[in-house]
């Protein structure tokens, strides 16, 4: 039985999955980049083309990295209610046009094909965009997506972007998300043992969220307060935006990470015009 | 020859702070050589972390001057070399752990030197080697165990090839066992050169160091050789601290005509000179007190819990625990860190449910998810380690009744006010005060109130004594004493045997997830190999008992948990 103190356990960080692939040897820069486009080719592909080559993408992902499938599943199982509510919304509320062919006719609500096509579309769009997220949290550690977004972002330095901090406030952050988990579960804890009820009996989202709320103010003033004994610490250990920085990470660029975005690129290019292609 | 740091008639107060309030640190001087191990003791809120903070200047002064090697601390541009030459480590390491795997939080503090990403790795993976950290690199530091994020922060700190190292009561969360390891760690950097001050609350530890500075109330109140300082018990006394424990036995033995030397301060060298026993009279072995048929309260049979069950992260807080507290007793429960204490104290509140196995409270059926939470709650308090960092009310009267109020409990008014007094807080002087404005010892007084406000039948205490200076400590063990005449069952877990020792009838030892054994407290203390292998360290007092044994005295067992009730039991035999 979990506890239902846990928050920990609900956050989905630290999933990444060390494994000795061809995908995980390539630079974090080239993995980022590769995301990054297949990402937008995923959300502004027009039809199902270029959601089945995103499909056959994240397949082959996932047999190239070694990643499991199992978990990615149980993922899918909690958002699907909501993929499906969005769907049949998509579905009642579709904008037709005049010559459309109506398909049925429930509760007054004309249902056409085309209302049908794009809620599948939706559906599949989000299923395969799930299997992608989930895809990158599993392969790509916090440190690597630091490392890569502080080397991406170096040449901005000189048109004056805060490069140094940006990435830092993402590694903060990176840090202080468990934190702030073990926090709200010791303060939950604490309210528990004075006698706040924090018994879940059935399902109740008022009284689940009349819960939560005492705990978001204590939340924000301890976080607070951590980030003080956080950045007093990093200031002793010399950290000083105004100065520069080197990386732990020393990343080298291969052509084989040249080939990683190239494929990516094309799928991407494939996946976006394919609809004036197929 | 200039010293390594100088501090000139250094004062502080920050701004904005109340005008009627004196300094936080007034007129200090102290000159401190290249190489010199300093201890700072003082009592809680007497300034010793302020100061500390001075001398990286992560404050600078408001009176005086700071020099180290020749640089103004006050100065903004002296800053980069100054943070080069100066690391610090916290009290509490977690909060100064700034990434989010091991190795990169150690190049941190490299990578702000610029240096390049060959010399980072290279200098990385030293110091994970020296921490014995290498398994770890790669792990997130939230999952670490206190030892290790404590070898952790030191070896970020290392790695920057400081010349001082300050650290701010670095033991206070650790166990015996990796405390030892700590401090030994410690005077390996002293001897190499390193200059160290050190901030503790443990005598025992400030005589490691070549001076002892003490502060109170802002200023310097002595400093000398660690001889010096501790031949000055009266004067320690009189500002609420306390001489070596091994110093002050010493001292009774002398008053009982034994001629014990002059400057015996470690237990190694008081053990040396224990006499031998001259008389006649023979020590018999009595059985210990045995027979008060009590009823059981607290009954857990083969308990099992996992965090993050089915998680990659799982891990097995208790395997098969088994305890029995009986009613009306102070029972201690030891054992080191992350032996599953903590993990069994929430199981008998109910705040976590066994995964396997029984758990009977009283009536309550604690193992049944259906026995309401709240239900148990009304009869079994819980104060949590270092509870003052889980305040959710902002001023005292609020955090002190929030627990009346979810049992819509009548006069709260008065619960609060019999609650303070408990604890030794003024209602009307407090209940309006704003919690952040109260000092560490104080909150830790509105924590135990808040919860001793519900008046449970059974209370259950996390470290209670964990960073209190003496004089709290022997306030706190009064308490217990206290709510135990009053019928209450009490639980102390603690990774120390000898601060409860004197007022626990009972003791549970645990390890790696389960009990290892419950006896009477003399029994159990006497088990030296027992004690050990449990990570744990056989208080003084007990080493003493039985060196005397060894030299012939027939001391009984129940004459040996104080060293006044030793000390009277042995009058007679002089």
């Amino acid at each position: 039985m979990s506890s239902r103190f846990e928050f920990l356990g609900s956050t989905s960080l630290g999933q990444f999955i060390p494994r000795d692939s061809w995908f995980h040897a390539r630079d974090p820069r080239a993995r980022l980049i590769s995301f990054f486009i297949v990402f937008t080719a995923l959300i502004f592909t027009p039809g199902k083309w270029g959601l089945l080559l995103g499909i056959f993408f994240v397949i082959g992902l996932y047999s190239l990295a070694q990643l499991p499938v199992k978990s990615t599943l149980r993922g899918i199982k909690k958002a699907l209610p909501f993929i499906l509510i969005l769907a049949i919304l998509q579905i009642l509320f579709y904008q037709r046009s005049d010559n459309a062919s109506p398909l049925l006719e429930v509760f007054g609500f004309v249902i056409t094909n085309a209302a049908v096509d794009s809620a599948l579309n939706l559906i599949f769009r989000f299923l395969v965009l799930i299997l992608l997220l989930n895809a990158f949290v599993m392969s790509l550690s916090t440190s690597q997506l630091t490392a890569a977004l502080f080397h991406l972002l170096k040449p901005f330095e000189k048109i004056g972007l805060p490069v140094n901090d940006l990435t830092m406030v993402v590694q903060v952050t990176m840090r202080y998300l468990p934190l702030i988990a073990q926090n709200a579960e010791k303060t939950a804890k604490a309210q528990a043992a004075r006698g706040a009820d924090w018994e879940q009996k059935g399902f109740n989202p008022i009284k689940q969220a009349k819960r939560v709320i005492p705990l978001i103010v204590p939340l924000i003033v301890t976080s607070l307060k951590r980030a003080e004994t956080m950045a007093v610490a990093m200031e002793s250990r010399g950290f000083n935006a105004a100065h520069k920085r080197s990386s732990f990470h020393s990343l080298r660029y291969t052509w084989q990470d040249g080939l990683l975005i190239l494929v990516s690129f094309l799928l991407s290019s494939l996946m976006l015009f394919s609809g004036a292609i197929f | 020859m200039t010293n390594l740091i100088s501090i000139k008639n250094l004062s502080f107060r920050p701004t904005p702070y109340p005008v009627e309030k004196p300094d936080i640190l007034q007129s200090i001087n102290l000159e401190i050589e290249d190489g010199a191990f300093i201890a700072i003791i003082g009592r809680n809120g007497s300034g010793k972390t302020t100061f500390l903070k001075h001398i990286n200047g992560l404050l600078a002064p408001t009176g005086g001057k700071v020099e180290v090697a020749g640089l103004d601390t006050s100065k903004l541009e002296n800053l980069p070399e100054l943070r080069s030459l100066v690391g610090m480590v916290f009290q509490n390491p977690a909060d100064q752990i700034v990434a989010s795997t091991v190795e990169e939080d150690i190049a941190f503090g490299l990578e702000n030197l610029n240096l390049p990403s060959k010399e980072i790795q290279e200098r990385v993976y030293e110091q994970l080697e020296k921490a014995d950290l290498l398994d770890e690199a790669k792990r997130p530091p939230h999952l670490l165990s206190g030892g290790q994020v404590q070898r952790l922060a030191l070896a970020g700190v290392l790695a920057r090839q400081p010349k001082i190292i300050l650290f701010d009561e670095p033991t206070s969360m650790l166990d015996p066992l990796t405390r030892d390891a700590f401090l030994d760690r410690i005077c390996k950097l002293h001897r190499a050169g390193m200059t160290i001050l050190y901030i503790t609350h443990h005598m025992e530890e400030a005589i490691l160091a070549d001076k002892i500075v003490v502060i109170d109330q802002g200023r310097i109140f002595l400093s000398g050789e660690p001889e010096e300082i501790f031949n000055q018990e009266k004067l320690l006394h009189e500002i609420g601290l306390d001489i070596p424990e091994a110093a002050k036995y010493s001292q009774s033995f002398r008053d009982l005509g034994f001629s014990i030397p002059d400057n015996v301060y470690t237990s190694e060298a008081l053990l040396a000179v224990l006499p031998e026993y001259q008389g006649e009279k023979q020590y018999n072995k009595l059985k210990s007190p045995n027979g008060r048929s009590r009823k059981i309260l607290i009954d857990m049979e083969n308990v099992h819990y996992t965090y993050l069950a089915g998680s990659p992260l799982a891990k097995k807080a208790l395997q098969g625990a088994d305890l029995k507290v009986h009613q009306g007793v102070i029972q201690g429960l030891a054992g080191t860190n992350g032996s599953g204490k903590s993990t069994l104290l929430q199981h008998i509140n109910g705040i976590l449910r066994p995964s396997e196995g029984k758990v009977r409270v009283g009536s309550f059926a604690v193992d049944d998810p259906d026995t309401s939470l709240q239900e148990i709650v009304k009869n079994v308090g819980l104060v949590f380690q270092n509870p003052e960092t889980q305040f959710f009310e902002s001023f005292v009267g609020d955090e002190i009744a929030f627990g009346p109020k979810q049992f819509e409990m009548d006069n709260i008014r008065d619960r609060v006010k019999n609650a303070m007094t408990l604890v030794g807080l003024d209602f009307e002087e407090y209940k309006g005060r704003r919690l952040e404005t109260l000092s560490g010892g104080e909150k830790r007084k509105v924590a135990l109130a808040s919860t001793l406000i519900l008046d449970q039948e059974i209370l259950l205490f996390d470290e209670p004594t964990a960073g209190m200076d003496p004089k709290s400590r022997n306030e706190l063990l009064a308490l217990f004493k206290e709510l135990q005449r009053q019928g209450k069952t009490i639980l102390i877990a603690s990774h120390r045997l000898d601060e409860s020792a004197e007022i626990t009838q009972a003791f549970t030892i645990m390890k790696s997830g389960r009990v290892v054994r419950t006896e009477a407290t003399h029994d159990l203390l006497f088990n030296n190999q027992l004690i050990r292998d449990a990570g744990l360290s056989v208080p003084l007092i007990i080493q003493i008992v039985q060196r005397l044994r060894q030299n012939g005295w027939p001391i009984e067992e129940c004459e040996c948990l104080g060293i006044d009730h030793l000390i009277n039991a042995m009058k007679e035999w002089v």
